[in-house]
This record gives structure tokens, C-alpha cells and sequence, in this order.
């Protein structure tokens, strides 16, 4: 294969790890049926606090925690809010998003392009060597490595496991959940937090590997890609990730013309990514899928349904309450 | 094992919904629990089953008194409860659902459980696909997942809600010798809670009669129906009869109709409505008849054919167009659909009177006034409608109804009601009717099918069959509804499946 | 509950969040060594202190109550606008087009130079308009949520804007137009920088979303879907439409916001022209509460922000010189307070209730 190529798909993976670390956050915690919206603004935020920790610090390890913290955190106040509250959880998700990205903005103005990172480069060994496959997926950094993980493990653990069918159950109907002994708003907590604290690694690996520097703009605007993918993603991990790494790719393609074309083209080029997004939803949301499938024979249906449409966790952004116990 | 209850009671707001029970369920046998809606037997089971707490009153097992915080506690005691509408996971798999809530270590034993499930399916009677998704099955199926899965996680006491509600004939058979076989080979204790006493006399050993959260009756089977209506309701009911009335002109057509139920798709349905009639939609849920009002209120499309309004194709027109035509559509949700939840009864009122831009309150306020002076229903003009009762919330979706109505599309209108308000809600419909307005209606229940229709379309595997002669003595309507939902009769071979589709010579 | 409990209570609610936000500020403030009261005083001073600086704060509060009045009409009938950041950046985009082409003389125009500036407005107008009317349509024709349809939106109308400013309508060394000749921009008075224009269209604007929530049917019909759009729809309501329309007023009103930003606040079009005052506009309407009546004192407030950090960040005394964006965290910080009041608010009241039902 061209090494031209390689280097782009390698690259495009690379780029692509923090927003596939934030989405597969994202998908945790919708599928038990939280929606947490402020994901673009804990992005920024976890992003700038992984990056004072590391640099003041020189550790990756103590960057990754002081973000995935933040991204908990963050988390937590959406769960609180909507579980203890009962408030809207778009409505403080919005909040949340505008009050972390200008908290981010304002905490930031001393490290603004101040230094740069040294990024953890972690070739593996023997894997490496793999013909195209090992130079696009074996010789990354720390941070690619861990979105590969979260991929895998989110589709594991979703599909393959016991606590994986419960977390299943309770964003598709937690009455039922709670009357097979589950907790419901426990596990609400739970994976709020795992999924605020998988956003939290993504901003880490913004400014600990992909940047590496502290840029708010580097950063914001991904959050909203990422919470779109979820959707075009039909809340299927590895759907996500594909959806990503073609997001991650058409921004490759306008990065490489960039020298090529006049300033005004090159704006117009990046919404490309935005315009893709709303042709993905509207494929996948619509009417039309529907339509499709009428006329397609049923052998088909079952392959669509999973590859195409996308159908919300039906339990999405309600509240949970055990009637008769207030 | 062997169940007591002592004093239970449990007050909601103002009312007491269970007033100092005492009940006891024995071992191997088959028990009804009987009363009218709202009589308590739900918030009983509930508290049975772990759903609610009681606010006082002891639950006794084998001698033993029990504390549930849980459901799932309470079917660790062996006490498991069937729903009326199952409590599952509809976006799941048959085995997904079985295995949900079953206590194993991190990685699902699959194929075990899979073994587990068609074993105690075939035990039972049942067939279950365990890769079938539990959205595509029928109520009585999914009835029958959550009976085998309750006894595999060792219910001894088995609680049904209403299980009959919705499903056919045939699976009503299956469910019943299940049941008994359950109960008489492994000692298996049943209670059945219902208002039908056609199912308690065909399954029962003894009832338990509730009413207003008291217990008023309990007798051995068998006991003469009419004691327990009595019992039920205080006193005896005089059956409702059929008025008959001179029907107008045509006011609905369809004509060769296909459109897309949830579990299946209805072909070729044809059916021809005259002002002054009412036509009662029969079926299994989710077998089309529900989608087939809503397609007559422009809600849906259809794949093929068309609906004709007093000879105009409605095709292309949305609902509020209809209205204006004098369609109009009821859901079965109340507060759901129909009934807008933080708008009040003066709202409601300026919301469908009048036209304009501005809004005249006053008048909206007078309007209102006069429609709760007129339909009894017990609200100001200032209450939000969340804050009625069930039954003045059905009071004020019918007192919306506009004023010329031509064709009135109803979803099991008196769903949830008791048998007092039931009765008034028909007093109003059928006085509409006899203004000139044709009725279609669904119902899951068949007695009410039988009881107000002039004739019944039964859908049935995507046929839709009228049923005209219902009045024929020799058999009983509703059993024969019956067995025409769950897909026999057709054929030919009765007589009384006049004919398919086609216009009404009447 | 009583109207007088109800004041009360949500004045409860605000002063416990303005409290609760302002000491995030001050901790934020101490821990950088800064002075918090003297800032504190500074602000005041420097936002309301002077007929020009109350003036000022009056002009900022004008976009931002288009946008409010706007997006009333959006959140009543349960739709988050958040495109409206979009339709504010076309809203400029589209005055723009006229703005630039006039020329520094138009005394020889005679009647034409009295409708230069409505005609931009319309424009702007029309351009909002427009991109609410995108949004609306992905939501009622794509199933698209108006959250993302919008967020999409907001993000293209970016670009569009920076391809302009960096391309074809580029003049000089910066991304951005050439001042606006004085014809084209909203008349002021000379020495206070007020528009009697702008603050009559605002509160005219203002007050027809008002009366339209309080007694047309439009605005019924959209407290209708916004609480239950299935039942509207089986009342008659025709639900679609409605929704069409509120995103489409809500698109005029932003762009009409969009063309003050860039007729009045910067006198030329540039990158960021909408300032965030879209967004803005969500905070203040998410603070009321969705309700009319308490939009105008609120949007007040919090113009008096910007006005007052922006004299913060340029002071010379380092004790209180500190960045203006300390200010939108205050707001984000204070709406996020009051979310959270309200919402202990509704517990404590519902336990209270249960406890005197059980009593």
C-alpha cells in the first residue's frame, strides 16, 4: 500500500482517538439513559486541566487522572441534577457546556500555546511489524491504544455481558430493570460517571497527544461532533467509531488540500465534516429509512436496522421513579 | 406455600385504597381476586409483590412474616408477578429477557439458559423463539415469557393482572391449562385478578371479592355468577340492550386498503359505514385495528388503497383538516394523548373552539363553564386537567368533541373507567350517534365489542373479516369473537362469517 | 400556592444563586490574588456609573433580547433553538450584503437613504429567517433534533461568515470589512451612542411575542405542543406548522439581533460577529424559566455583565484587571444556580406536600 496512505489512515486514527474516547463515553451513558450534553464543554475543560496537571507535573498519568477527574465530575452534576433534581437534563447539559467552555477559556489565558507536551509514542513491539495494519494501528501513542481499548471493551461489555444486558435494560425500560432487582438509578450514576470520565481522557488525550498543547480552539466544537456521532452511530460502539474515524478522514482530505486552495475555500471545506453530519442524521433519523425498508424483501431488514437506522435507548433522557414509594 | 396477609393498608391522598385486608392463599390452589376498577386489587398485588410498601399490615409466608423493599425481593420469597401489560424489555431478545435479572457472574451462561428457557416453555405448553425480538410477539406470548421465566427463577405463587385481556382464544386455552396443571401437579399457588367472571368460573377455586378497598366476599367455586356481581357491585346490573335506529347515508368507504400494523400488515380491507352506525373493531393488540382508525383520522398512511369521506378521498389530508370535516379521533391514553397535561379546562376549550387570532378568554371561560355544568364533570374552568380523576378526564375529552359530528374514531374509549362511568360515556357516544355520527371503535374487550356494536370487523393475520348477524342466539357472540381473533373460524364453515369486505347491504 | 408565595419563593431562589455565583467568582478572583470588592465596586461603577455606560448597557441588552423574545416563542413549544447562534451570524451576513455596498455619501439618495437601514434589516431579517427555516425543516422532514440540526447549522454559518471575511468581501490586512459608511448603520445619537431606532424595534419585538403568548391562538397552540405536541395534534393543532413558524419568527428576531451586532455594536462585519448574544439569549430564558414577563429586567442584568467586565479588563490597576470572559463564567455560573434552586425548590415543595397528605 502507498506509505502516503498509510501515514494518512495512521494519522487519521490518531486524531480521531479523543473524539472516539468522548463518543463511546457518550454512548455508556446514554444507553442507561442519561443524556449528558455538556460533552463540549467538558472536552475543553478536562482538556486544559489534563494539560496544567501533566505540565506542571511532567507525568502523563497524573494529566490523564486530572482530566478524567474533571470529566467525572462534570458528569456527576448532570447525574445529580436529573436523578436527585429532576431537572432537565438538556437544559443543565447546555449550562454545563457554556459555563465549562468559558470557565476553560478563562483559566487557560496563561498557558495559551505556552508550551508543548511530550507525547507518550508507544510502538509495540512484534505487532508493529504487521504489514499496513501494524503501522496504521500499532505505532501510536498511549492515547490511540486506550480508544482502541474503550471501543472494544464498550462493545464487550454492551453485548457480552451480564452487567452489559442490565446497563441495556435500564436505558430501554427501567420499570423492568427495577423489578428484576436492578438499581436503576445507581447504575444511572455509575455509567454517568464511567462515560464523564471516558470524556475526560478524550480531552486529556487533546492536549496530552493529539495537539499537545493547550489550544481551546483545537479542542471545542468536537464535543457537539462527538454527541452527533452517538446518534449516527445508533448507540452501537463499533458503528461510532467508524463514524468517527469518517469524520476524523474527511478532515484529513481538507487538511492536505489546504496549501492548494484560496483561504475562503478552506472555510468552506470545514463544514464539510458538519454538512456530512446532518446528511448521516438525516439518513439514519428520518422517515426515509423507514420507507426503504418497506419496499426492501424482510431477509434484508434485520442487516439495515443494525447498519442503518438509529433508534434512541426508549427510556432516554426520562427520569426514573418507583411509583407508589415516593 | 402457604401466603396470609394481615391488615394490609394503604392510603393514597385522600383514599384508602386497601382498608385493613386480610386474605390467605393456600398451596395448590387457584384463587380470583375479584372487584371493579378501583376497587383495590391492584394496590393489594402490588403490596404482595413487592411492588409497593404497605403502610401497615404483615405479610406472613409459611408462618413466617416477610419484608419486600423490592420485587425482586419478593420473588425471591417465591411470590412472582405476570402484569397486565408484561413488565419485559420490548427492544430485547426473547433470550435477553429471560435471562435479565437472573444472579451470575459477569459472562451470561447462554446456552444454559437457552436449555432452561425451552425447558420450562416445553413443560408448560409454550413455544418461545428465543432469538425472536420481544417487540414482535403478542401480548399472550409475552405473557408466556414471563410466566416461564418467573417459575424458572422459582415463583411458587404466581400473580396474574388481567392476563386475559388481549390475548385469543387459543392462547387463553393454553394460559388456562397451564395454570391448572401448575396448580395441581406442583402445588403451585395462583391468584387471578380480574372483573371477568366468565374467567373466574372457567379457572377458580375461590374468590375473593374487593370493593372500595374492602373486603366484601369470600366463596368456593362454584358460585352462582350473579352472587358475585351482586358482591362486586352492591347490586345486580341490568344488562345494557341495543336500541335499535334508522341509519343515514354513506359516511365512510374504504375500499381494498393495505397498511402497516406494528407486528403485521393488513391487505385488503374493505368496509362501508352509514351515518347512525357503530362498527366495533375486535383483534389481538398490535393486529391493525388501532392503526386503522388512525389511518381513517389521517394519522397514517396507507400502502395501498383509500378511505373515501362521504365520497371525498382523505388522502393527503392531516387530521386537523378532518376534524373541521367533523372526524373526530379519541386515544385510549388519556393524559397521553387527547388531553394536554399543564393546560387547563379553559384552555382546552379556547384551544378547540373558535377561530381567530386572538383568543376571547371570557368566552373560552363561559364555554367552559357551561361544558362542566353540562357532562357533570367535577373541575373549574381554572383546573389543569392532570389534576381530575380518570373518569372526569374521559368526562372532558368527550365534552371537546366538536359539535357536528359526522364520524367519531375511538381507542378502547372506556379504558381504566369503572363500570358506572363506562356506562355514562356510552349514554354520551351513543346519544351522538343517534345525532347522526357514525362510530368505530376498538376495545380489547369483547364484551363491549358485542354489547355496542351494530356489526364488528375482527382483524385477524392481516385479514379484517365483518361480522354482521351477532345477534344470532344460538351461540354465545363473544366466544365466537373469540375464536375468530385467534385466527379460527375462517373458511367458510360458519355460517355467520357472512362475508369479506365489500359494502353493507343492509 | 399563591402568587405573592410564588414571587417570593423564585426571589429566594435567585438571590441564593446570584450568592452562590458570585462567590465562585470571588474564590476564582482570590486565588489569583485579585481584589474582589474593589473589582466589585469598579464594575459597578464602570457598567452603571455613567448616563454613557448605562447607555452602553442598554444598546448590549437589545441584541440580546431579540434573542430572548425569539427563542420564547421556540422554548414554549418545547423546541431548543440552540441554532439561534447561527441565525444571529446570517441575520449580520445578510445586512451585510446592503451595508457594504453603500457608499460614504448618499446626499444625492434623497428618499432612498431613509430605507437603506430597513432594507438591511429586512435582510437580516430574512436571513435568519432563513437558517431557522433550514433548522425547522431537518427537525419536521429529517427527524433531525433541533439541537443538532442547529449545532451543524451554527457551525456552517461560521464558516460561511470567515469565507466571506477572508475572502471575496476581505478588506485590509484582517479577516474581516471595511467600517460600514454612517448611512448604513443604525442612526445613534451623537453623544451617547443610543439608537432610539434599535430600542424601539427591540421592545416593539418584545412586546408582540409577549401579546402573542398571552392571548392569540398562535401562542397557545405552542404552550399546546410544547407540553404534549401528540395531544395538540389530536385537539386540531397543526403541529408541524406551528413549529415551523415559531423557529421561523425565532430566526427574523435573531437575525434582526445579528444586523444590530454589525450596524451598531461593530460598525462592520468580522468573525464572531454574533458575540454569543444567541446563546445569551438561551441563559436569560433559561433563568426566567420560559417566562415572558421576567425577560426584560433579566436580559438588563446581564448586559450590565459585559459592559461591566469589559471595564474590568481594561483597567491599568492589576488588584482588578482581569479578563472579561470571568464574566460569562458569572452567568453560566448563575443560570447553572438557579437550575439547581429550582429544582431543590420543586423537591422541598413536594416533600412538604406529601407530608401535610399524609397528616
Amino acid at each position: 500500500m502507498d506509505e502516503v496512505l498509510v501515514r494518512t489512515f495512521a494519522d487519521i486514527v490518531k486524531v480521531g482517538a479523543p473524539i472516539v474516547l468522548a463518543a463511546i463515553g457518550e454512548t455508556i451513558t446514554e444507553r442507561s439513559g442519561v443524556v449528558n450534553l455538556s460533552l463540549d464543554g467538558s472536552l475543553v475543560l478536562s482538556a486544559l486541566a489534563a494539560f496544567v496537571a501533566g505540565i506542571s507535573t511532567d507525568s502523563v498519568i497524573i494529566g490523564i487522572l486530572a482530566g478524567v477527574s474533571v470529566g467525572l465530575a462534570i458528569a456527576l452534576v448532570v447525574a445529580v441534577c436529573s436523578i436527585e433534581l429532576k431537572l432537565s437534563q438538556v437544559a443543565v447539559g447546555f449550562v454545563l457546556t457554556l459555563l465549562c467552555r468559558d470557565l476553560a477559556l478563562f483559566l487557560g489565558i496563561p498557558y495559551r500555546n505556552a508550551q508543548v507536551f511530550p507525547t507518550t509514542f508507544l510502538p509495540i513491539p512484534v505487532l508493529k511489524d504487521i504489514p499496513v495494519l501494524g503501522a496504521i494501528f500499532f505505532n501510536q501513542d498511549l492515547f490511540t491504544y486506550l480508544s482502541f481499548i474503550a471501543v472494544i471493551a464498550a462493545w464487550w461489555w454492551l453485548f457480552r455481558t451480564k452487567p452489559g444486558l442490565t446497563l441495556r435494560a435500564v436505558g430501554e425500560r427501567p420499570q423492568t430493570a427495577f423489578a428484576r432487582g436492578v438499581n436503576v438509578n445507581a447504575l444511572r450514576y455509575l455509567y454517568t460517571a464511567i462515560g464523564g470520565g471516558l470524556v475526560g481522557l478524550g480531552g486529556a488525550a487533546y492536549t496530552l497527544g493529539v495537539l499537545p498543547t493547550w489550544s481551546d480552539t483545537g479542542v471545542a466544537g468536537n464535543g457537539w461532533i462527538a454527541l452527533a456521532i452517538v446518534i449516527f452511530g445508533g448507540w452501537y460502539p463499533l458503528r461510532v467509531a467508524l463514524g468517527v474515524y469518517l469524520v476524523a478522514g474527511l478532515r484529513a482530505i481538507v487538511t492536505s488540500v489546504q496549501a492548494q486552495v484560496p483561504p475562503q475555500v478552506v472555510e468552506l471545506l470545514n463544514a464539510l465534516p458538519w454538512l456530512l453530519m446532518l446528511l448521516t442524521l438525516f439518513i439514519v433519523s428520518g422517515p426515509y429509512l423507514d420507507r426503504l425498508l418497506r419496499v426492501l424483501p424482510p431477509r434484508l431488514h434485520p442487516l439495515i436496522r443494525t447498519v442503518l437506522r438509529a433508534r434512541p435507548p426508549s427510556a432516554l433522557g426520562t427520569i426514573f421513579e418507583q411509583e407508589g414509594r415516593r | 406455600m402457604h401466603v396470609e396477609l394481615r391488615h394490609i393498608t394503604k392510603t393514597f391522598g385522600s383514599v384508602r385504597a386497601n382498608d385493613a385486608l386480610s386474605l390467605e392463599f393456600a398451596e395448590g390452589r387457584i384463587y380470583a381476586l375479584l372487584g371493579e376498577n378501583g376497587a383495590g386489587k391492584s394496590t393489594l398485588m402490588k403490596i404482595l409483590s413487592g411492588y409497593q410498601p404497605p403502610d401497615s399490615g404483615t405479610i406472613l409466608i409459611d408462618g413466617q412474616v416477610v419484608t419486600f423493599q423490592t420485587p425482586a425481593d419478593a420473588l425471591r420469597c417465591g411470590i412472582g408477578m405476570l402484569h397486565q401489560d408484561p413488565l419485559d424489555v420490548p427492544n430485547l431478545t426473547v433470550l435477553d429477557n429471560f435471562m435479565l435479572g437472573r444472579r451470575e457472574g459477569l459472562l451470561p451462561k447462554r446456552n444454559a439458559a437457552r436449555e432452561a428457557l425451552a425447558q420450562q416453555a416445553g413443560r408448560l405448553g409454550f413455544q418461545l423463539d428465543p432469538f425472536r425480538y420481544v417487540d414482535s410477539l403478542t401480548i399472550g406470548e409475552r405473557q408466556q415469557l414471563e410466566i416461564v421465566r418467573l417459575l424458572s427463577l422459582g415463583a411458587r405463587l404466581l400473580i396474574l393482572d388481567e392476563p386475559t385481556t388481549g390475548i385469543s382464544a387459543e392462547q387463553k386455552h393454553a394460559l388456562f391449562s397451564a395454570l391448572k396443571r401448575l396448580a395441581a401437579q406442583e402445588g403451585m399457588t395462583i391468584i387471578l385478578v380480574s372483573h371477568k367472571l366468565e374467567d373466574v368460573a372457567a379457572l377458580c377455586d375461590e374468590v375473593y371479592v374487593l370493593r372500595g378497598g374492602k373486603l366484601v366476599g369470600h366463596c368456593q367455586m362454584p358460585t352462582p355468577i350473579e352472587a358475585l356481581v351482586t358482591l362486586m357491585f352492591g347490586q345486580s346490573l341490568p344488562r345494557p340492550t341495543r336500541s335499535a335506529h334508522a341509519l343515514g347515508e354513506e359516511i365512510l368507504r374504504a375500499e381494498a386498503v393495505s397498511l402497516t400494523a406494528r407486528r403485521l400488515t393488513v391487505r385488503d380491507l374493505s368496509l362501508s359505514v352509514r351515518s347512525g352506525e357503530v362498527i366495533g373493531l375486535a383483534g389481538l393488540d398490535g393486529s391493525g385495528q388501532s392503526d386503522f382508525l388512525r389511518a381513517c383520522a389521517g394519522l397514517q398512511a396507507l400502502n395501498s388503497g383509500r378511505i373515501l369521506l362521504a365520497g371525498m378521498p382523505i388522502h393527503g389530508k392531516r387530521y386537523p383538516e378532518l376534524l373541521r370535516l367533523g372526524v373526530a379521533y379519541a386515544p385510549s391514553g388519556r393524559l397521553e394523548e387527547g388531553l394536554v397535561d399543564g393546560l387547563t379546562l379553559t384552555e382546552h376549550f379556547a384551544l378547540t373552539a373558535g377561530n381567530g387570532m386572538w383568543i376571547n378568554w371570557r368566552g373560552a371561560a363561559t364555554l367552559a363553564a357551561e361544558q362542566i355544568a353540562r357532562y357533570n364533570i367535577r373541575g373549574a374552568p381554572h383546573s389543569p386537567v392532570q389534576t381530575l380523576s380518570g373518569g372526569n378526564q374521559q368526562r372532558a375529552l368527550i365534552a371537546l368533541l366538536p359539535k357536528n359530528l359526522r364520524l367519531l374514531l375511538l381507542e378502547d374509549p372506556t379504558r381504566g373507567l369503572d363500570v358506572e362511568s363506562t356506562a355514562w360515556v356510552w349514554q354520551q357516544l351513543l346519544a351522538r350517534r343517534d345525532q347522526g355520527a357514525a362510530i368505530l371503535f376498538t376495545s380489547p374487550d369483547l364484551d363491549e365489542i358485542v354489547t355496542y356494536s351494530d356489526r364488528v370487523l375482527v382483524f385477524c393475520e392481516g385479514k379484517a373479516t365483518l361480522v354482521t348477524d351477532l345477534d344470532d342466539p344460538s351461540r354465545n357472540p363473544v366466544e365466537r369473537l373469540g375464536e375468530l381473533i385467534g385466527g379460527k373460524g375462517f373458511g367458510g364453515k360458519d355460517s355467520w362469517v357472512a362475508w369479506r369486505g365489500g359494502a353493507a347491504p343492509r | 400556592m399563591g402568587r405573592l408565595a410564588r414571587w417570593r419563593g423564585a426571589a429566594l431562589t435567585f438571590s441564593a444563586a446570584l450568592i452562590a455565583a458570585l462567590t465562585l467568582i470571588a474564590v476564582i478572583m482570590l486565588s489569583l490574588d485579585k481584589a474582589p470588592l474593589a473589582a466589585a465596586q469598579r464594575f459597578i461603577e464602570g457598567a452603571i456609573g455613567t448616563p454613557s455606560a448605562r447607555a452602553d448597557v442598554v444598546m448590549a441588552a437589545l441584541p440580546m433580547l431579540l434573542c430572548a423574545a425569539g427563542l420564547l416563542l421556540t422554548f414554549t413549544a418545547g423546541l431548543w433553538n440552540i441554532g439561534v447562534e447561527g441565525q444571529v451570524t446570517m441575520g449580520a451576513i445578510f445586512a451585510t450584503i446592503i451595508a457594504r455596498t453603500i457608499p460614504r455619501d448618499v446626499s444625492d439618495w434623497g428618499i432612498f437613504a431613509a430605507l437603506i437601514v430597513p432594507a438591511e434589516l429586512l435582510l437580516a431579517m430574512l436571513g435568519g429567517a432563513l437558517w431557522a427555516g433550514v433548522a425547522a425543516l431537518l427537525k419536521i422532514r429529517g427527524g433531525i433534533n433541533e439541537i443538532f440540526g442547529g449545532v451543524a447549522l451554527n457551525f456552517i454559518s461560521v464558516n460561511i461568515l470567515l469565507s466571506l471575511v477572508n475572502g471575496p468581501w476581505r478588506v485590509g490586512t484582517f479577516p474581516q470589512t471595511a467600517p460600514f459608511a454612517p448611512a448604513a448603520l443604525l442612526p445613534r445619537q451623537p453623544e451617547l451612542r443610543l439608537s432610539p431606532l434599535g430600542i424601539g424595534i427591540a421592545l416593539a419585538a418584545f412586546g408582540a411575542v409577549f401579546m402573542a403568548l398571552r392571548s392569540t391562538r398562535f401562542g397557545l397552540q405552542l404552550r399546546a405542543i410544547g407540553r404534549n405536541a401528540r395531544s395538540a395534534g389530536i385537539l386540531g393543532v397543526r403541529v408541524e406548522r406551528n413549529i415551523f413558524w415559531a423557529m421561523v419568527i425565532c430566526g427574523a428576531l435573531a437575525g434582526l439581533a445579528g444586523a444590530f451586532q454589525a450596524l451598531f455594536t461593530r460598525g462592520r462585519l468580522l468573525p464572531n460577529i454574533s458575540g454569543g448574544v444567541g446563546f445569551m439569549g438561551v441563559l436569560i430564558v433559561l433563568l426566567t424559566g420560559v417566562r415572558a414577563a421576567w425577560v426584560l429586567p433579566v436580559t438588563l442584568f446581564f448586559a450590565v455583565v459585559p459592559i461591566g467586565s469589559l471595564k474590568l479588563a481594561t483597567s491599568l490597576d492589576s488588584a482588578v484587571q482581569i479578563d472579561a470572559t470571568l464574566g460569562n463564567v458569572f452567568q453560566g455560573a448563575l443560570v447553572l444556580a438557579v437550575l439547581i434552586g429550582s429544582g431543590v425548590r420543586a423537591g422541598l415543595a413536594a416533600r412538604r406536600e406529601r407530608r401535610s397528605e399524609h397528616g
